[in-house]
């Protein structure tokens, strides 16, 4: 799996794909206040990163890459 | 190519023909719903054929037809020829991507535009349904604007210096663009990553993610509706855009920015365009001025002058005032803007520096030295330097800047495309080919090959009939009946089998006229309505069958002899309704099998050639002199619209008139063997025939034998032989006749009509040989002296002197060697 929850950590590894979004949704549905680690993360679907839009959860760690990290700032900074 | 993008290809073909036909069919017989189903299926056939490859820019064009003609069908739109045309356009352009994939293996870039644009135009009307406007009008334009309009806004939430980079980027020159990408809501069932895309394009400046819709509460939430809308700020040109777009151009929104807009931004917001604060519309302010430093008048450039000497005398003042400080500052803002408007940007930071010091040291001295060094140094060694050769070079760099336009005028231009759609069957859009047609439906054979096929069966022909030559050789040269008879047996096969090909290649040679005629529709309609003229077009015969290379020379001379009709000939409403005949003009196309030849009649209704007129234009352009004035008949000054270089039209039109079109027309029709006629009466109409050769190759004809000379008879002009007894050969005044099967048939010696002074030679029971052939007046006996074999034979025809004379046919070579006169029996009787 891609996304690897904890107890209220998911963390977000490689190529996150668009089969993952409902499950994250649904994770996120039972435990909204959950935060997210996506320091290893190279791509993630839009499909996710709509539900992490939706959710605005706490990031506790941003992609290395810096490109993708500029990207999703952009998108869940605001 | 794979074999399934050549099938496609090939298909697409048959399938725009069949659209096009049916959309001006349709036009006749708007409400007719088996045509508009059949339309349907045919343009959703060729939408879905599309999708199995890579060409969104077609697939997309096609999906928007389909979906018109859907609304069509339902009845929510009604068939106009604006929609017509509209269709008959996007099919041109799907029709020239074909063409281009199969001569470049893809489609080029910069199709993708005019691809979206087409679908905008198609989506257009079917909104304009949708929204109750039935009158359908397309304003593209319009909408464009507002699409300019509305990014302004959005991009003032690009950062300062963000904007101020793009500024100044589009101030060197380069292309800066808007990008909103908004994916639809089911993009990923169709396996879109819309995030994936975004992320590879190149040139990235700025961007941002946001949602479409205000997010719903968790609960609600589906993760697969695609809610988010991408913006972007692109350093790269349009077709870069278009590209890595291409399969969602219709969901993407690419505005160029000009510096204008940056500024307007700026301004927009209510900022002071002086202040600091707001770098871009100070960067703006700068660059602006320094454009404008070109167009400064000797008077203002006097200014400047003066300006800056006023600055040079207050730094000259002594500095022991307690507003010294606001005073190096106000002179240096001055200086700052004298800089700019003079083209010396480039020593305003240093005079900022110089500023920066003479603020600590409490004195004027370094921004004099500043002041000095750059400017009145330059006044020294005069001013005019500085219009010279240095502003023209800065002229010339500031040109793409103001080219860098976010207004399409392509939009705009819709009305006049149409208006030259006429031109556009031949011109830009390339006709579509509609030659892989007749074959598409058993086996796609490159034409090269059956060419080859066709020479060496050519040949077979030839040397096959040597062999009853060497037979006859076989006995009596050297004695060997046996070897003679064998000879025979093998020869007789071989000549079977022979035949069957030469038939089987003829067979798969033949392609009906109608391969030719089916684009005649169109480019009639197109260019009646580019005439403002009324025009009905008949085709007669379509299932006239002959040689794909005479059908395909045909293509040209054709169009050339229909344009000439519809401009020349048929007359506008007005002046037809004054001559007393329907408003109407008429166009009849009809193909006829003749023996061995197909004859294409055009004739119109129209105003007829003058032949008053001809002579006298031939005469004044010297293609007659005087003499030739004088005698010359009606027939033969008609004649002579196809002499080189002639043109009675007085303006030269995009459609006729250049003089070259009858010539050419001749020409290309004399290099199939064929021939053109033109009769015409004036006021009543013209008609021009053609008439060529149903096949360039194997001719087969029967031997016949007179004063021990031998003739051949193409077999197709002979209806059949018989002995006739001398008693049953009777005369009508001087005509000899015999009566067949109840039936009088003139007699004909062949050496009467040859001029040779010799009678007909009987055989042993005293008949005579009569050959019935088809003549122009009916059937007819030429009496030879014997008959032989048939042959097949490879027909030349009678060149230089020998090709006036009628009579004759042709010459072939025989198996043997010797040359074969072949008869036209036609003309000889």
């Amino acid at each position: 799996m891609a996304i690897e929850y904890q107890k209220n950590v998911a963390f977000f590894r490689d190529v996150v794909a668009v089969d993952e979004a409902e499950t994250l949704l649904e994770w996120f549905q039972k435990s909204p206040e959950a935060e997210i680690d996506l320091s290893d993360l190279s791509h993630m679907h839009t499909a996710c990163l709509q539900v992490l839009m939706a959710v605005r959860p706490v990031v506790s760690a941003w992609p290395h890459d810096e490109l993708l990290k500029k990207w999703l700032q952009s998108a869940l900074k605001k | 190519m794979n074999p399934l993008l050549e099938q496609f290809l090939i298909e697409s073909r048959d399938f725009l023909q069949g659209i096009g036909e049916k959309l001006i069919q349709l036009e006749s017989a708007p409400d007719d719903e088996t045509l508009i189903n059949e339309l349907f299926r045919l343009v959703h056939t060729l939408k879905g054929n599309s999708g199995l490859f890579d060409f969104p820019e077609m697939t997309r064009v096609l999906h928007a037809s389909e979906d018109l003609l859907d609304t069509v069908r339902a009845g929510r739109i009604a068939y106009t020829r604006e929609l017509a045309d509209l269709l008959l356009d996007a099919m041109d352009f799907v029709s020239m991507l074909c063409d281009e994939i199969e001569t470049e293996g893809t489609i080029k870039l910069d199709h993708a535009e005019q691809s979206s644009r087409l679908t905008a135009s198609i989506r257009e009307l079917i909104e304009d349904v949708d929204s109750g406007n039935s009158t359908a009008e397309i304003s593209e334009s319009s909408n464009k604007e507002e699409v300019q309009f509305n990014s302004i806004e959005k991009l003032s939430i690009i950062p300062d210096d963000i904007r101020t980079e793009a500024y100044r980027m589009v101030m060197e020159g380069k292309d800066i663009h808007y990008i909103q990408y908004s994916p639809s809501e089911e993009c990923f069932y169709q396996g879109e990553d819309p995030f994936y895309l975004v992320r590879q394009i190149s040139g990235l400046l700025w961007h941002d993610i946001s949602c479409r819709q205000p997010w719903p509460s968790l609960q609600e939430m589906d993760a697969y509706l695609c809610n988010l809308v991408f913006t972007m700020l692109v350093a790269c040109s349009r077709e870069e855009i278009a590209e890595h777009f291409r399969y969602v151009m219709d969901q993407v929104e690419i505005v160029a920015l000009s510096s204008h807009e940056l500024e307007a931004i700026s301004s927009g917001q209510g900022a002071n365009p002086f202040s600091s604060e707001n770098q871009t519309t100070e960067v703006a302010y700068e660059e602006k001025s320094q454009r404008d430093f070109v167009s400064l008048s000797d008077a203002e450039r006097e200014l400047v002058k003066e300006i800056v000497t006023i600055q040079h005398e207050i730094l000259s003042l002594p500095d022991d005032v307690e507003w010294f400080q606001g005073r190096l500052k106000a002179v240096a803002n001055t200086l700052s803007a004298c800089c700019v408007k003079m083209g010396k940007k480039d020593a305003i930071p240093e005079l900022e520096s110089s500023l920066k010091e003479a603020i600590s040291i409490y004195n004027s001295e370094p921004l004099l030295a500043w002041l000095e060094k750059h400017i009145m140094a330059t006044y020294r060694s005069e001013v005019k330097q500085l219009t010279g050769k240095e502003v023209t070079e800065k002229e010339i760099k500031d040109e793409p800047v103001i080219q860098v336009s976010p207004v399409h005028p392509q939009g705009c231009n819709r009305q006049k495309e149409f208006v030259n759609s006429g031109n556009k069957t031949t011109g830009k859009i390339p006709a579509p080919r509609t030659e892989a047609r007749l074959a598409s439906r058993i086996l796609k054979v490159d034409q090269r090959k059956i060419d080859r096929l066709m020479n060496l069966i050519g040949e077979m022909v030839v040397s096959k009939n040597a062999l009853p030559y060497l037979a006859s050789k076989a006995e009596d040269v050297y004695g060997i009946r046996e070897l003679s008879r064998e000879i025979k047996s093998h020869y007789s096969v071989i000549n079977r089998i022979v035949e069957e090909m030469q038939d089987a290649i003829m067979q798969v040679r033949m392609v009906p006229v109608a391969s030719v005629f089916q684009r005649f529709p169109r480019l009639v309609r197109d260019i009646a309505n580019k005439l403002c003229k009324e025009v009905e077009l008949i085709i007669e015969g379509e299932d006239t069958e002959a040689d794909k290379n005479i059908i395909e020379s045909l293509a040209d001379p054709l169009i050339h002899i229909i344009r000439n009709s519809l401009d020349h000939g048929i007359e506008p409403p007005e002046e037809r309704i004054k001559a007393g005949k329907s408003a109407k003009g008429r166009l009849i196309i009809r193909a006829t099998q003749e023996s061995d030849r197909v004859v294409i009649e055009i004739s119109d209704d129209g105003r007829g050639i003058d032949p008053a007129h001809i002579k006298l234009k031939a005469y004044e352009k010297g293609i007659i002199d005087e003499a030739t004035l004088e005698h010359i008949t009606d027939q033969e000054a008609i004649n002579l619209i196809m002499a080189a270089g002639f043109s009675t039209a007085e303006t030269v039109s995009d459609l006729s008139g250049r003089g070259v079109g009858m010539d050419v027309v001749r020409s290309a029709v004399e290099k199939v063997k064929g021939e053109i006629q033109i009769a015409s009466e004036k006021g009543k109409g013209t008609r021009i025939t053609l008439s060529l050769p149903l096949s360039m190759a194997v001719t087969n004809v029967m031997i016949v034998q007179s004063d021990g000379r031998k003739f051949g008879v193409p077999m197709d002009m002979v209806v059949e032989t018989v002995r006739v007894a001398q008693h049953d050969v009777s005369a009508i005044k001087d005509k000899k006749i015999t009566v067949l099967r109840n039936r009088v048939i003139p007699l004909f010696n062949l050496n009467d009509l040859l001029g040779i002074n010799m009678p007909q030679r009987l055989n042993d029971d005293g008949e005579l040989a009569v050959l019935v052939v088809k003549t122009y007046s009916g059937n007819a006996g030429i009496v030879v002296d014997e008959f032989y074999e048939t042959t097949d034979i490879i027909l030349k025809p009678m060149e230089g002197i020998l090709a006036g004379i009628r009579a004759y046919a042709g010459t072939a070579l025989l198996g043997d060697g010797s040359v074969l006169i072949v008869l036209n029996p036609k003309e000889l009787v």
